[in-house]
């Protein structure tokens, strides 16, 4: 390692810059994906919820419908 | 609201602020190597990501005892998060020490390396997890199986690591070993603030990642409820936990 380093020696600012650069960028890059495929998925899953409540709401809405004829029915 | 939600507000203004505060200290507060020089700094990327994954990588072993032991579905969903994000952070490690052995080596691989070619080995390991999960259609099975391989190749790790720490040739830097290091004290401090900021950005990630797969099974645990079980899409392969 060190006969490594020392054929290697410390590359300077400008040409080491990007290198540098270029690994956390790699890092938020994959965070930045990461996260947008968590989105489209919480995205789905509101979609979803949504369709379910409409569904529900209408159920109710035919149940209180269904059942005021019969009480006028009873009077 | 599921169990998995709760905490998470706090968790991830905990690990925005670790986060900043570790770049700032990597950046402005931790000096330049000496032989390095700059290109030093994705060391405090490169192995944070390498050791969280691995420990990941070995939670989800140990996870994947408390499910064998229980038999509750819910750490058989911690193991399968904690692997699958384990996964995510060793490709970032992985890529980051690529570009920083090209900047200090010229090469973005060396192949007589043993700790970098024993890293590969258990991603390449721990990628066959998914493919063994999505093979299994009985989600029973899948899971128990499933939890075996993740204890076998979650010891895997530590063995690997102590092997490849007793291995004579040292061509990748060591940096930390078991009195500390050769790091000074300010790169110390930088160092372990990365450490902590990474622990901190899996913990979160993988608390939302259980999080949506939980509220993905209540919506079609709801969904049933409603219309009943013809309502329902037929489900298809999952590697995921049912």
């Amino acid at each position: 390692m060190i006969t490594l380093f020392a054929q290697a020696p410390a590359l300077p600012l400008h040409a080491a810059g990007k290198y540098v650069a270029g690994a956390y960028i790699v890092f938020i890059l994959i965070l930045i994906i990461y996260v947008g495929i968590m989105a489209r998925r919480l995205h789905h899953n509101q979609t979803e919820i949504q369709e379910l409540k409409l569904l529900l709401e209408e159920r109710e809405r035919q149940e209180t419908a269904a059942q005021q004829p019969e009480s006028e029915q009873v009077a | 609201m599921t169990t998995h939600v709760r905490h998470l507000r706090g968790l991830t203004i905990a690990t925005a602020v670790m986060l900043t505060v570790s770049l700032a200290l990597v950046f402005f507060y931790a000096p330049l190597d000496a032989e390095q020089g700059f290109i030093q700094k994705i060391f405090y990327i490169h192995v944070p990501l390498a050791i969280v994954s691995l420990v990941g990588f070995a939670l989800g072993g140990v996870f994947a005892v408390a499910y064998l032991r229980t038999g509750k579905r819910e750490w058989d969903m911690r193991s399968y998060t904690a692997i699958h994000m384990s996964l995510i952070f060793s490709v970032g490690g992985l890529l980051a020490g690529s570009i920083w052995a090209k900047a200090s080596w010229g090469h973005w691989w060396v192949w007589s390396e043993p700790t970098l070619v024993s890293y590969l080995i258990v991603i390449l390991l721990f990628c066959t997890y998914q493919p063994l999960r999505f093979s299994i259609e009985d989600p029973e099975r899948q899971s128990r199986y499933a939890a075996v391989f993740a204890i076998v190749c979650g010891a895997f790790v530590p063995i690997n690591f102590i092997v490849v720490r007793l291995s004579a040739q040292y061509l990748h830097p060591r940096v930390l070993n078991l009195e500390g290091g050769n790091l000074p004290g300010s790169m110390k401090f930088a160092f372990y603030t990365s450490v902590l900021a990474i622990a901190l950005l899996f913990a979160t990630l993988m608390k939302y990642e259980m999080a949506a797969k939980e509220t993905r099974i209540e919506t079609r645990r709801l969904r049933r409820r409603l219309l009943g079980d013809d309502a329902l899409r037929p489900l298809g392969r999952s590697a995921a936990p049912q």
